[in-house]
């Protein structure tokens, strides 16, 4: 009897006092794909790179993980060099950090095979060129001799997974490798490595905390949870089995309830028109002077009081660019925004700075990245107070620590995380320190430039609680600002589809998802993974075969 | 998942922090041991510096003169003493003239981008295309010769040096996005600046500061001995090099004391500078 490809037994991995897998085990054959879902810490990348032996010298691992019988754990160095890259390849989730910038991709997809010699530089190269037409990029298209920076994100994927499987690996392991990557490309990618799967009969192991994705893809999965696994099996089994408390949990918080009804009152807060912004393309030595680049080509909006917009749109669509402008930190060629019965944004003439300040009282945002939001050596106090300066007369000292510790409460952190510094915080906890601190004027508005995209399904959703209760309370209109469709389907009123620097829909939630009237809408639904979706493809493929 | 992506290069960080605690714990050392010397000659030292003994003219080191004395007979030590002080505070002047100037240049190029930043990195180019010795050949020629010479010519060096430092490290905060943060709170750029880039980049200036005070030790020393620097009888570690110049096959502790003093006080700032560095990037990806 052959061994299955890949046993892990009682997989343990310590960092010194804590733990990251406590007693792993799992079998997986051929052609096969392991799903490994889990929340940030869970573990998941930490199997990953204990498979391949890349955990860092101070980990101790123990248990056994066997690649068709032999184990990993036991063989030498220079033996596990030739397993790593030879028998299992490896995606990561960062193309952009994953590939050698100063490398030509062509060498990057046959590198291992060249490290292991005996491979003239043509033979190397038509490796690569084979590797690369294989995960859709023939030479036709993308030549050998590009360099990653001339790629796109997905391309660079392309190239990672290219260079994972230019020796044929047995096992490819894929950790979160459409995490930076737009939905469509996402489902290009995904679709890529089924293909790989079962034309090449290799096993996959997929690793995301994206539930919907991983149930689309996976024959089996292992669901893990601070450092253990918490159900396992096969992957329609798992989600359906209402047994396991963590799975259905995570699937209440990936499933988003529909926003409750608001509160719309016609009164609009915003409205910009006619937005123009564009960027000058760089130029070339003695080549003729290329067309700018239209980041927004002619958009309005609007927004009404007690209203959640949601703006959504690829990378590249201009959805950051249109919040930038209609927060004023850039200015646009041509059009106006009209906040609140002011005309803020003039095309032509220079805004004073009155006028901004003006503008910004009335409008205040929440930026993406938890950890780059604060000024680390300031406290939370000091961070949360930093809009007060708006306001005409500034308050007192006292004025402003009450303000602080009302918002603090507000928000449903503790009292006493007044004076601590940012890095006391957890990714979710920052982001409620972020709403406070764009509460602290009491705006009429708050924009969310992606704010929730860095966050764990779970805190997402008690972020997305809060900020519907503080819409209701204090009767807020908010832009929300996402790629995430599913996301803004649970929070947006409203929707606002924009590709290549136009509006192309906008409608209301509801009616978008239910009837995309243009080509790119449908496209863009499509392609988001959706649990429900898929759940009751296999039940009713389960009924047709039954 | 952070704590596994930083430990990842774990075992050659942390050899790296072994010698990043040694080389601050020696370099504080060596450092505040050439700064007492100094702070003590102000008030007390072996003998007088300047005051010269004919009879008592170049003594090996012994129990009376532990550093020899010189031609004139001045008691080594003493002038070793009496010359830290003149590298150090030239060294520190040129360093404050450095950072006063080059701090709020590379705060302005960073703020303002474009053809700012361009206008401020290329002065400074132009000023790195200069030789420090012509700076302070002009600056004798302009001043008379004098410590003030090897302060202008050292500082003005330092100038673009701190210029970039703080531009770059400038740059890479202002995409941060606590500055957009910053910005919708009403600041403008120079408050900004003030109350959100600069002191989150004086860990980075720390460490220059005392790279670049080792810097000028041994750009004093280049200066004073081809007569750029502290005249005499003004002592100077220098110009002690240059008087030893003739004489180091009969008194070779002339020259071994004051170049030893000179090697102490650049090895002592550049190991401060470097552990500053390990420690601050420790602490830094423990926040």
């Amino acid at each position: 009897m052959t061994p299955p490809l890949l046993q892990i037994e009682n997989l343990r991995v310590d960092f010194g006092d804590r733990t990251a897998v406590r007693g792993l085990s799992l079998t997986m054959g051929r052609a096969q794909t392991l799903g490994v879902v889990g929340e940030s810490g869970s573990g998941k990348s930490a199997t990953s790179l204990a498979i391949l032996r890349l955990l860092p010298t101070h980990a101790q691992v123990s248990g056994r993980i066997l690649l068709e019988g032999r184990d990993l754990l036991a063989l030498s160095e220079p033996d596990m060099c030739a397993v790593r890259g030879g028998d299992i390849g490896i995606v990561f989730q960062e193309p952009m950090t994953a590939l050698d910038p100063l490398m030509r991709i062509g060498d990057q997809v046959a590198e291992a095979a060249r490290r292991r010699g005996r491979l003239s530089r043509r033979d190397a190269d038509n490796l690569a060129r084979r590797t690369l037409a294989e995960v859709g990029l023939p030479p036709e298209i993308v030549s050998l001799d590009r360099y990653p920076h001339q790629l796109s994100g997905g391309q660079r994927q392309r190239v990672a997974i290219a260079a994972a499987i230019a020796l044929a690996p047995r096992l490819l392991i894929a950790d979160e490798p459409t995490t930076a990557l737009d939905v469509t490309v996402q489902a290009q990618i995904m679709a890529l490595l089924k293909r790989l799967v079962r034309e090449r009969g290799l096993g996959l192991i997929f690793i995301s905390h994206d539930l919907a994705l991983v149930a689309e893809a996976a024959d089996k999965i292992v669901v893990m949870k601070d450092a253990g696994v918490v159900a396992e099996g096969a992957s329609l089994d798992v989600l359906a089995d209402a047994r396991h408390p963590y799975v259905q949990q995570l699937k209440a918080a990936a499933a988003l309830p529909a926003p409750a009804p608001a509160l719309i009152t016609p009164d609009l807060v915003l409205e910009a028109e006619g937005l123009v912004r564009s960027y000058p393309a760089p130029r070339r030595w003695l080549r003729p002077t290329p067309e700018p680049f239209l980041a927004l080509d002619g958009v309005g909006v609007t927004l009404h009081r007690g209203e959640c917009l949601g703006i959504v749109g690829e990378s590249g669509s201009g959805k950051s660019t249109l919040l930038r402008t209609l927060l004023a930190l850039d200015k646009p060629q041509a059009g106006t925004v009209h906040l609140g019965g002011e005309t803020l944004s003039q095309s032509g003439g220079q805004r004073g700075a009155g006028a901004d300040r003006r503008l910004r009282r009335r409008i205040q945002a929440v930026f993406q990245d938890p950890y780059g939001s604060f000024n680390p050596s300031w406290r939370v106090e000091q961070l949360i107070a930093e809009p007060l300066d708006l306001l005409d007369p500034r308050p007192s000292a006292v004025e402003r620590r009450q303000r602080v510790a009302t918002l603090l409460a507000q928000v449903g952190l503790p009292a006493d995380a007044i004076d601590r510094s940012p890095s006391a915080f957890s990714g979710g906890q920052r982001q409620r320190i972020a709403i406070a601190r764009a509460l602290a004027i009491s705006p009429d508005i708050i924009a969310f430039d992606e704010a929730t995209a860095a966050l764990d399904v779970s805190t997402r959703a008690e972020i997305l609680k809060l900020l519907a209760e503080l819409k209701q309370t204090l009767r807020l209109s908010y832009l929300f600002v996402t790629h995430d469709l599913a996301l803004v389907r649970a929070i947006a009123d409203r929707i606002v589809v924009m590709q290549a620097g136009r509006v192309v829909e906008t409608g209301r939630t509801a009616d978008v998802f239910a009837g995309p009237k243009h080509p790119y809408t449908a496209k863009l639904l499509a392609a988001t993974p959706d649990l429900e979706r898929v759940l009751a493809q296999a039940q009713s493929r389960t009924y047709a075969a039954g | 998942m952070s704590q596994i992506a930083s430990g990842m290069d774990g075992a050659p960080r942390r050899a790296g922090l072994r010698l990043g605690r040694s080389a601050l714990v020696w370099g504080a050392a060596i450092s505040a041991t050439v700064a007492v010397a100094a702070l003590i000659s102000l008030i007390w030292t072996p003998y007088n510096p300047v005051a010269m003994q004919m009879a008592a003219r170049l003594t090996p080191p012994c129990f009376a003169h532990p550093f020899g004395t010189d031609a004139y007979g001045r008691d080594v030590l003493s002038v070793v003493m009496a010359g830290a002080r003149t590298a150090l505070a030239v060294a520190i002047s040129a360093c404050a003239i450095g950072l006063g100037c080059g701090a709020p240049l590379g705060l302005l190029a960073a703020a303002r981008k474009g053809w700012v930043d361009e206008a401020v990195m290329r002065c400074a180019d132009i000023v790195f295309a200069f030789p420090a010795l012509l700076l302070a050949v002009l600056a004798a020629a302009a001043l008379g010769p004098g410590a003030l010479d090897a302060v202008i010519a050292i500082g003005v060096y330092s100038i673009p040096v701190f210029a970039r430092v703080v531009r770059t490290g400038a740059l890479r905060l202002w995409s941060l996005d606590y500055i957009l943060a910053a910005r919708m709170a009403g600041k403008g750029p120079l408050r900004i600046s003030i109350a959100h880039i600069f002191p989150n980049l004086l860990v980075a200036l720390a460490v220059q500061v005392s790279l670049q005070l080792s810097l000028a030790v041994v750009a004093e020393a280049g200066l004073a001995y081809v007569g750029l620097s502290a005249q005499p009888p003004e002592p100077s570690w220098g110009r002690m090099l240059a008087e030893a110049q003739t004489l180091y096959m009969d008194a070779p502790w002339l020259a071994l004391f004051p170049g030893a003093a000179i090697a102490c006080a650049v090895i002592g700032f550049s190991l401060l500078g470097e552990g500053l560095r390990a420690h601050f990037a420790r602490t830094a990806g423990r926040g």
